[in-house]
């Protein structure tokens, strides 16, 4: 078991270095840029090639790009990813994600639970009573759910259910902890969106099983159907929809962008948008690689599961 | 039926049915899909609703009001004003306008870098195919929506060199339209996003059609690679890739709002649902069509994009039929 | 063998798919008896009802299929109008099926001991303990060796074999009366396969459970069951003791199928004679014999009247208007 996950987290190196290589090329695009910028801003408006030479040196921009490369791991491995030049007092972008990433992970783990809890049951009680009205009601609740983008459906539901029916307590803004009431319909309104793909995948996952011959094997030792369900329906339907929570992962961290800046909550992806919009290349690199890691350490652990699940995959992988 | 079968040859009476076509067949089972043709229809009606929008738009999506200010849905103004007194029927109309151009542009693109490198991959195999694995793998462990911000945030500048430069070679003036810069940036940052998704789609299909007895067959009685590629792999891939594009479709039209609801995809004087949204979430209590009337016209829009996307879906890649 | 014991009796069975093309007669008036001790075996092609016959027994069919008439007696009690829950209890405990495909009728993720288990836990509600007891036992008795060791390994580390052997386990756990094998060499080489057939054998005469087995393979008939049923497009053609049956074929096709079979003594330089054309899609299946568009013997009646069987021995009939060529 060991030796699988060491095999699979070496294989996942040369991907890291991909990750890391287009976040560092797409940076340094952006980064002549800024330094042009920043010499115009610093020289009104007029092109001068010492201060453009003197930014680029503070930019680390002079050195062979291999060079660069090898620097910008080091310092990105240690969590070092340089200065905000674009944001007052130009903060550390290390020590803002710092603060900011423990937030977004607890909203996110809050709203993945969310998606697995209801999701998961949700797709195989449609499987198993698949083309009924329960079928088409959960499949088709959830399409429509998650075709509405989030920062649509924050809002609406902000004046359904806290304006109009007042259900919810009005929604303070701000992070008050994952088990706190406020956090209750940030985190339903992001997991509304992987929930569509969850309940697909363990619905087809679990239709597939029910046509294995040993489910009707086990059925013809007796078994009741819901022996046959839990007993070799559930484990044998899983994998697949272990793919889907690493998609998960990627969607509800978009998601996050949205639903951190429709609640004030201040977390990666709050930082990320005003990064975005403030043109700030050096943090909105650093925060696309965060998000990148936390998809590939997702996607690890996916494959961890997988081997833990299913034996020979163990054995043959 | 006993005339028949004594008259009849000594097979016909027991032959199977006729076989039909694939095309027919998909067409059939995706018109008995209720969803899906739902979804065709108001699918159909959004594409001329893009298409006509400045004859169907009652108003000019830039006039301003000042008497009629944050009114409500009413017969004058079918969907209510914004701040500004613009009619939001007509700004809507524009948006959705916005958003087909750009999913259009956005599916065509992918699709043909999509396929062109997958296929490339699985066909040339060895250090082709490893790079471009690599590639693909790589770019969907982002989350696609935060590296499509990325893109944009890096690739406006370039273009808008480029444009300068362009302009400066050839005076055409839409180079210098901020909206036209706006449109090639979400354009380039879109296909850059989304393309990975169907590459290893269509690499995977192609892979595993290789393989496959049949194609051995064929080598077998002498086809040249060519033909094998027409005839065979086209029409099995093709099936993935159309229903891929019609739920990419969609899709492209929520990253276009979601970009411009951030404030980086199309800005104003450009049209897009994604901005309204923001610039109406100010006054959601108080005004809360500001934010509905755009938000729903967009999730209904893709709704029914994703209906129709799972309708082809079922008519093209046909599991086990069961009652 | 005991042959006032009737363990089954399958009595007009009737059964139908409902497609989206229209209605599959899988099984169209099928009649046989099983008694304690006995082997049948039920003989066909692809497609010609057998295995359909085996699931509407154990009313384990798809959804598309029903069984739209006939009886089932089983130990007494015709089990077509029990309900799923009821034949809960009759499934695994008083008759048991052994599949085709061993690989795939066993939960991959699952050891095979846990799999054993399940049928004495869940009919005699034995313990954990008490059920693990039995099982290594029963393993044993197919011939596994070190089958408390065997317990904990999963289907897929088993040889293809020894994985029959744990299936004749699985089903065999509660005593059924009636077992029920759907082709149980197919998928085995055929040194494995002798080996088998004769642990089949040696269980029954252990046990004195009624045994039907579903092959295509004559070879296998002549070798193990005392009486056989050929089947043709969902009906019975001919039947009767095995030696019988096969010494003096009556029906065309009972003939054909036998004369294309490979054996060691025939001239080398005759050719197998294959029966020609096609097996009929059972869908609409027009009247008359469904075996005439293939047939040396097929007449104006056969177009259109289906034959009824008729004896042509003790104990042995078929269905065809031109026995012994007869008109």
């Amino acid at each position: 078991m060991v030796r699988y996950i060491l095999r699979r987290v070496a294989a996942m190196v040369p991907l890291l270095l991909v990750i890391v290589g287009f976040v560092f090329f797409l940076g340094q695009y952006g980064a002549n840029d800024l330094a042009m910028s920043m010499t115009l801003r610093v020289n009104d408006g007029v092109f001068d090639a010492q201060i453009y030479e003197a930014m680029r040196q503070k930019l680390d921009l002079s050195d062979p790009v291999a060079v660069r490369f090898m620097r910008f791991i080091g310092n990105a491995a240690r969590g070092e990813f340089g200065v905000s030049y674009a944001l007052q007092g130009t903060p550390d972008i290390g020590r803002m994600i710092a603060k900011a990433l423990p937030i977004s992970m607890q909203l996110g783990l809050v709203s993945m639970l969310m998606c697995i809890v209801i999701g998961i049951p949700l797709g195989v009680i449609s499987a198993a009573w698949r083309n009924s009205a329960a079928d088409y009601l959960i499949v088709g609740g959830a399409t429509v759910l998650s075709s509405v983008p989030a920062f649509v459906l924050a809002p609406i539901a902000l004046v359904v259910l806290v304006g109009q029916l007042r259900i919810l307590p009005t929604v303070g803004t701000g992070w008050h902890g994952p088990f706190a009431q406020e956090t209750l319909l940030p985190a339903a309104c992001l997991a509304a969106g992987p929930l569509l793909g969850i309940v697909r995948y363990t619905r087809a996952s679990v239709v597939d099983t029910l046509a294995q011959e040993y489910i009707r094997a086990a059925r013809a030792r007796g078994l009741a159907e819901w022996q046959v369900i839990v007993r070799h329906v559930i484990k044998n339907s899983m994998t697949p929809v272990l793919t889907t929570l690493g998609l998960a992962t990627a969607r509800l961290l978009s998601g996050s962008i949205f639903i951190e800046t429709v609640f004030s909550i201040q977390g990666l992806g709050s930082v990320a948008v005003t990064a975005f919009q403030a043109g700030d290349i050096q943090t909105v690199a650093a925060t696309t690689l965060v998000s990148a890691m936390i998809v590939m350490a997702a996607n690890i652990l996916v494959d961890l599961l997988y081997g833990m699940l299913d034996p020979r995959v163990r054995l043959t992988a | 039926m006993t005339a028949n079968a004594s008259a009849a040859s000594v097979s016909e009476p027991f032959a199977a049915p006729k076989p039909r076509s694939l095309w027919t067949d998909a067409a059939r089972t995706f018109s008995r899909n209720k969803a899906g043709m739902t979804g065709l229809v108001v699918a159909i009606l959004v594409l001329l609703v893009a298409a006509f929008a400045p004859l169907i738009a009652p108003y000019d999506f830039a006039d301003q009001d000042w008497d009629h200010v944050r009114e409500g849905p009413s017969a004058q103004h079918l969907m209510g004003t914004d701040s500004l007194g613009r009619d939001l029927f007509s700004r809507v109309v524009m948006g959705v306008r916005t958003a087909v151009f750009v999913a259009m542009i956005v599916t065509f693109s992918t699709a043909m870098i999509g396929v062109l490198v997958g296929a490339l991959g699985a066909l040339m195999g060895g250090w082709v195919d490893a790079v471009a694995v690599w590639i693909m793998d790589g770019l969907l462990n982002f989350p696609s929506l935060w590296l499509a911000a990325f893109v944009s945030v890096v690739s406006k500048p370039i273009i808008a060199r480029l444009a300068q430069n362009i302009y400066a070679a050839t005076q055409w003036s839409f180079m210098q339209d901020t909206v036209v810069l706006d449109y090639l940036v979400v354009f380039v940052c879109l296909s850059f996003v989304w393309w990975a998704g169907l590459g290893r789609l269509v690499r995977g299909q192609v892979l595993s059609l290789r393989e496959k007895e049949f194609i051995e067959a064929q080598r077998a009685i002498g086809a040249p690679p060519m033909w094998i590629t027409m005839r065979h792999l086209v029409p099995n891939v093709l099936g993935q890739v159309i229903v891929h594009m019609s739920s990419q479709f969609g899709f492209a039209m929520l990253s276009e709002s979601s970009l411009s609801f951030l404030g980086i995809g199309i800005r104003p004087p450009g049209a897009s649902l994604g901005a309204m949204i923001f610039a109406g979430m100010a006054n959601w209590r108080s005004d809360p069509h500001l934010v509905a009337m755009p938000g729903l016209t967009l999730a209904v829009i893709v709704l029914a994009f994703v209906f129709v996307g799972d309708a082809l879906n079922d008519a093209l890649n046909p599991r086990i039929r069961e009652r | 063998m005991n042959a006032d014991d009737k363990v089954i009796q399958v009595q007009s069975l009737q059964t139908r798919f409902f497609t989206q093309d229209g209605a599959v007669a899988a099984v169209e008036g099928l009649s046989f008896d099983v008694v304690s001790g006995e082997m049948i075996g039920l003989v066909g092609e692809s497609g010609c009802g057998k295995s359909t016959a085996a699931l509407s027994i154990l009313r384990l069919l798809p959804p598309q299929g029903r069984i739209v008439g006939g009886e089932i007696i089983l130990n007494g009690r015709d089990i077509v109008p029990l309900s799923n829950s009821q034949m809960r209890t009759v499934r695994g405990a008083e008759v048991a099926m052994i599949f085709q495909d061993s690989l795939a009728a066993l939960d991959p993720t699952m050891k095979v001991g846990a799999q054993l288990m399940e049928p004495l836990q869940i009919h005699r509600g034995m313990s954990g303990q008490d059920a693990r007891k039995v099982a290594a036992e029963l393993l044993a008795k197919v011939g596994i060796p070190a089958p408390e060791e065997r317990l904990e390994s999963y289907p897929h580390q088993f040889s293809g074999g020894m994985r029959q052997r744990a299936m004749i386990a699985i089903a065999l756990s509660c005593n059924p009366r009636l077992l029920i094998a759907d082709e149980p060499t197919t998928a085995l080489d055929v040194t494995v396969q002798k080996q088998i057939l004769q642990l089949m054998l040696r269980l029954r005469d252990e046990t004195g459970a009624g045994v039907v087995i579903i092959t295509h393979d004559v070879g296998v008939v002549a070798e193990t069951c005392d009486r056989v049923v050929v089947m043709y497009a969902g009906r019975e053609v001919e039947s009767g003791l095995t030696r019988e049956v096969f010494v003096a074929p009556a029906h065309p096709y009972t003939i054909g199928l036998l004369g294309s079979t490979l054996d060691l003594n025939r001239d080398r330089k005759a050719s197998l004679q294959a029966i020609p054309g096609l097996p009929p899609t059972l869908i609409n299946l027009p009247p008359g014999c469904p075996f005439w568009p293939r047939c040396a013997r097929q007449t104006e009646i056969c177009h259109a009247q289906t034959p009824v069987l008729e004896a042509v021995g003790a104990g042995h009939e078929a269905a065809c208007w031109h026995l012994d060529g007869k008109v």
